[in-house]
C-alpha cells in the first residue's frame, strides 16, 4: 500500500524525522485559513498516490492566504493521472539551499535492504543515477544486524555530503531505516531531503509503500487500506480472494485458481484485442465459493463474458464443478460462461457437467465447459484437449466478446508456428502408446 | 538422484495438526514421503496419521535424528519463528507454504538460512515433487510422473501444471519439480535451483516458468553464461502484457523503476542459450529440439488417476 505524502510525514513526524509546519486540507476555505496560520509563502500540494506530481502540475506556490485559496479551488475536485484530488497538503515553503536523496527498499536479488543517498536531489532515482553517479552512494543491510548511525553517515560522507552536514544527514537517514523497519516498507524515500539556507534538514517529501502481507501488524494501517479499495475489492478482501482489477470497463472476467494462470489468461486476452477486466484468484480453495467468485465479477459494468479457469492439483475439479452449477442455476447470468476443469477429482467433474448441462440449458444459461481430456458436449466438437487446453477456453471468451483469438506475441518472442503440427503428431502417437483407456481416447481426437 | 525430496528424505511436518496440515501429511504419506514426525507446540503425544506429534523440533530431532527434511504448514505470521526453529536446529531443507509472509521476515529467514547452510524453498510456495519417489508439499501429484528426467522450477503452480502434463504424456517425466514461489524474497531462486539441477545426474534438462518482477530470471541466465549451468534450459515467462506498477496477483509480480519486464527476461535467458517460449504447448517442441528422448518404462507406467488422496 502506498501512503499518500501527508500520511507518510505525518508518521515520519511521529519518527523525529522534521517535516515541513502545515496542514491536509480538503476545501479552498481550510486552505487559506492554513496558509493565513502559516503566516508566509506556502505550498499547495495534491494528495493523489503516484508521482511526478510537480511535472503534472499538481504542485503550486502561494504568497497570500486568499491566493491559496484560489489555487486550492482550482486543484481540488480535478483530475490528475486518474486520480480525483481529494486532498491538498497546505506547507510552509522552505528555503532551499540544497536538495538531497534519501532512499531504503528491498533488493530480492541480493535479499538484503539497500539504502541510497545523493547528494543530488529532487529528481527521480533513476535519472540521479544516469546524471550524476559520483553523487550517490548506496549500501545493502542485512535486517537481523540492521543499520548503525556510523554506516549511515558513512554513506553520506561517500555520497559527498559537505562535512558540517554529514551527522545531520546521516541521523535522518538513520531514522528513514527505523521507520522502514518499523512499519514494514517496501519503500521509503525522502525526495527531496531540504537543506535549508539556516540549515536545518526537513523532509520536503515523503514516500511510504508498506508490504500488504504484512499489513497485519498495522492495525491503524489495515483500515486506511480498506477505505480505498472500491466495493468489489473490498469483497474480495473479506471472501479471501486475491483480485486484481485492470479495467473497470474490461469485457471478459478470468476466474482462476492461481495468479500464473491468471496472468497467462490476460497476456493471450489481451494480444488478441480483448480487454480483462479483472482477475480472480481463488487460491486453492474452490470448494463452495464458485457463486461469491461468479456474483462478485458480474458486478463490473461491461462484462460480456466470464472464464473460470482451473487446474486441479490443490483445487478439487469435481467440487468446482457441483459449486459452479449451483450457482449459474442460482443467478442465471445473461452473459455467456467458459469452465475449464481439470486435475485432481476431474473424473467426478466431467460427470457432474454432463448431468447438469440439459437443465442449465433449459434455463437460457449459455456455457461450455471443457475438461483437459474432453470438450463440451461428448464427441461433437474437436477435443483438443492434449495440446492447448490453456488456449481453447480463453479463444472462446474471446470469440464471444467479438474479437478473434489470434496469437500475436511481442516482436522480442521467437514464434514457432512450425512446432504445432509436429507437437500434435508427437503427442498423439505418445498417447496412442498409453497404457491409460482415456489418453488412448484422446490420442483420437488429438 | 533429483533434488532436495529424494529417496533419502526423512521429513518433519510443521503444524502438523492444523487441518492443512493434517490434510497434507496423509496425501504425503499416500504418495511414499517418509514423514518420522510432526511438531505443534502443545500438542506432544498425539498422532497424525500415525505419525507421532511433538512440542518442538529440538524434541522431534531428539527422538528421530534421522529428520533431514521439514516442510511447513503454519500460517504466515508465524512462519519466520517457525523457521527459525528449523534453521537453528541443523536441519537442512525447509519448504515454506504460506502465502502472505512480510518481505523483511522472508529476508530475515534467507539471512539465518544463508548463515546456517540451509536450502529454504517457498515462502507461498506449493512444494518440492520428485515423482514416484518424494513430495514435500501440497502439489499436484496427478500431472507428474516419474522418476523423469526433466527438473522443473516455477513461480506458479497452475501454468507449470499443464506444462508438466504434456512433459509427462511426453514421455519424459521429471526429475523433481521445485516450486520457488511468487514472492520477491525467496529462499530459493532460479539461479540456487539451475544449480542444483547441474549437480543432479539424473536431470537432463531444465523447464523454467517465471513471471514478471524482480530479476530472478535474470540472474538464472547469469549462471548459464558463467558455465554453472550447463544443461538444456526451456523458459516460459508470462504476465508479458501486464500493466506497469501493477502487482498482478503474486507479491512478487510488479513492473517497478522500470525493472522485472518481461522483455529483458527474455533476451537475457536467449542470449544465454535457453529457449525461450511464447505458449506453454511449446514446451514439447523445445526440449524435442534439444533432442531429449521419451523413457520407455514411464510410457509405459500409468500416470497416476487423478483422484489420489481423497
Amino acid at each position: 500500500m502506498r501512503l499518500l505524502e501527508y500520511e507518510a510525514k505525518w508518521l515520519f513526524k511521529e519518527n523525529k524525522i522534521p517535516v515541513p509546519a502545515g496542514k491536509v486540507v480538503e476545501t479552498p476555505e481550510d486552505a487559506k485559513k492554513i496558509a493565513g496560520k502559516l503566516g508566509k509563502s506556502v505550498a499547495l500540494k495534491i494528495q493523489i498516490p503516484v508521482g511526478g506530481r510537480g511535472k503534472a502540475g499538481g504542485i503550486k506556490f502561494a504568497e497570500t492566504s486568499k491566493e491559496a485559496g484560489e489555487i486550492a479551488g482550482r486543484l481540488l475536485g480535478r483530475e490528475f493521472s486518474g486520480h480525483k484530488v481529494g486532498k491538498l497538503l497546505v506547507e510552509e515553503k522552505l528555503d532551499i539551499a540544497k536538495e538531497l536523496y534519501l532512499g531504503i527498499t528491498n533488493d530480492d536479488a541480493a535479499r538484503k535492504t539497500v539504502i541510497m543517498l545523493s547528494s543530488e536531489g529532487g529528481m527521480e532515482i533513476e535519472e540521479i543515477a544516469e546524471k550524476c553517479p559520483e553523487k550517490l552512494a548506496s549500501m545493502h543491510v542485512d535486517v537481523r544486524l540492521g543499520l548503525q548511525p556510523y554506516q549511515a553517515r558513512g554513506l553520506a560522507k561517500r555520497a559527498g555530503v559537505e562535512s558540517p552536514l554529514i551527522s545531520l544527514v546521516g541521523g535522518i537517514l538513520w531514522r528513514l531505516y527505523g521507520v522502514y523497519r518499523k512499519y514494514d516498507a517496501e519503500l521509503t524515500e525522502i525526495n527531496p531531503l531540504i537543506i535549508t539556507k539556516d540549515g536545518k534538514a526537513i523532509a520536503g517529501d515523503a514516500r511510504l509503500n508498506i508490504d500488504d502481507n504484512s499489513i497485519y501488524r498495522h492495525v491503524e494501517l489495515k483500515a486506511e487500506e480498506f477505505k480505498r479499495l472500491n466495493e468489489r475489492e473490498r469483497i474480495a478482501k473479506e471472501k479471501g480472494f486475491g483480485y486484481v482489477e485492470i479495467d473497470e470497463n474490461g469485457e471478459i472476467a478470468c476466474i482462476a485458481n492461481g495468479a500464473g494462470l491468471g496472468m497467462t489468461s490476460f497476456d493471450y486476452i489481451t494480444e488478441s484485442g480483448a480487454t480483462l477486466a479483472c482477475f480472480l484468484d481463488v487460491g486453492g480453495r474452490f470448494y463452495d465459493i464458485a457463486g461469491d467468485a461468479i456474483k462478485l465479477v458480474l458486478g463490473l459494468p461491461n462484462l460480456k463474458a466470464i472464464l473460470i479457469h482451473s487446474y486441479g492439483g490443490v483445487t478439487r475439479a469435481d467440487l468446482l464443478a457441483e459449486s459452479a452449477c449451483k450457482a449459474l442455476k442460482e443467478l442465471r447470468p445473461k452473459i455467456p460462461i467458459m469452465i475449464e476443469l481439470s486435475g485432481t477429482g476431474e473424473e467426478g467433474a466431467v460427470e457432474t457437467m454432463r448431468r447438469e448441462a440439459p437443465e442449465l440449458r433449459k434455463l437460457w444459461v449459455k456455457f461450455e465447459w471443457v475438461d483437459h481430456t474432453t470438450i463440451g458436449d461428448e464427441d461433437e466438437d474437436a477435443r483438443k484437449g492434449g495440446v492447448d487446453t490453456i488456449e481453447y477456453p480463453i479463444k472462446k471468451v474471446v470469440e464471444w466478446v467479438g474479437c478473434k483469438y489470434e496469437r500475436n506475441p511481442p516482436n522480442w518472442l521467437p514464434e514457432r508456428p512450425q512446432w504445432e503440427a509436429t507437437t500434435r503428431a508427437n503427442m498423439r502417437k505418445m498417447l496412442s502408446q498409453r497404457p491409460e483407456e482415456r489418453y488412448r481416447r484422446l490420442a483420437r481426437h488429438e | 538422484m533429483a533434488i532436495i525430496a529424494t529417496e533419502g528424505t526423512r521429513a518433519l511436518v510443521q503444524g502438523i495438526t492444523g487441518t492443512e496440515g493434517r490434510f497434507r501429511t496423509e496425501r504425503m504419506l499416500a504418495y511414499g514421503t517418509k514423514i518420522v514426525a510432526g511438531v505443534t507446540p502443545g500438542k506432544e503425544g498425539q498422532t497424525v496419521c500415525g505419525v507421532p506429534v511433538y512440542d518442538t523440533v529440538e524434541r522431534a530431532l531428539g527422538e528421530h535424528p534421522e529428520i533431514n527434511a521439514a516442510v511447513q504448514f503454519v500460517p504466515a505470521p508465524l512462519a519466520k519463528d517457525a523457521s527459525l526453529e528449523v534453521i537453528e536446529s541443523g536441519i537442512p531443507y525447509l519448504v515454506i507454504i504460506a502465502e502472505g509472509v512480510p518481505f523483511q521476515d522472508a529476508m530475515e529467514i534467507r539471512s539465518y538460512a544463508d548463515d546456517a547452510g540451509v536450502v529454504v524453498v517457498g515462502p507461498n510456495s506449493p512444494g518440492v515433487i520428485s515423482p514416484g519417489i518424494c513430495e514435500l508439499g501440497a502439489t499436484a501429484h496427478v500431472v507428474f510422473h516419474g522418476p523423469g528426467k526433466i527438473g522443473v522450477a516455477s513461480t506458479t503452480g497452475s501454468v507449470q501444471w499443464y506444462m508438466s502434463r504434456l512433459i509427462s504424456l511426453r514421455g519424459w517425466g521429471q526429475s523433481t519439480f521445485v516450486g520457488v514461489g511468487g514472492d520477491p524474497i525467496k529462499g530459493t531462486d532460479f539461479d540456487d535451483v539451475l544449480r542444483m539441477f547441474e549437480e543432479d545426474g539424473q536431470t537432463e534438462a531444465v523447464l523454467m516458468v517465471g513471471e514478471i518482477g524482480g530479476t530472478n530470471e535474470e540472474r538464472a541466465a547469469e549462471v548459464i553464461k558463467n558455465g554453472e549451468f550447463t544443461k538444456p534450459l526451456v523458459a516460459f515467462i508470462y504476465g508479458r502484457r501486464a500493466p506497469r506498477g501493477k502487482r498482478m496477483g503474486h507479491a512478487g509480480a510488479i513492473v517497478e523503476r522500470g525493472m522485472g519486464t518481461v522483455e529483458s527476461k527474455v533476451k537475457a535467458l536467449t542470449e544465454a542459450g535457453a529457449k525461450v517460449i511464447a505458449y506453454p504447448w511449446e514446451v514439447v517442441g523445445a526440449f524435442e529440439e534439444f533432442g531429449i528422448k521419451p523413457i520407455q518404462e514411464l510410457v509405459k507406467k500409468p500416470i497416476l488417476a487423478p483422484d489420489i488422496g481423497r
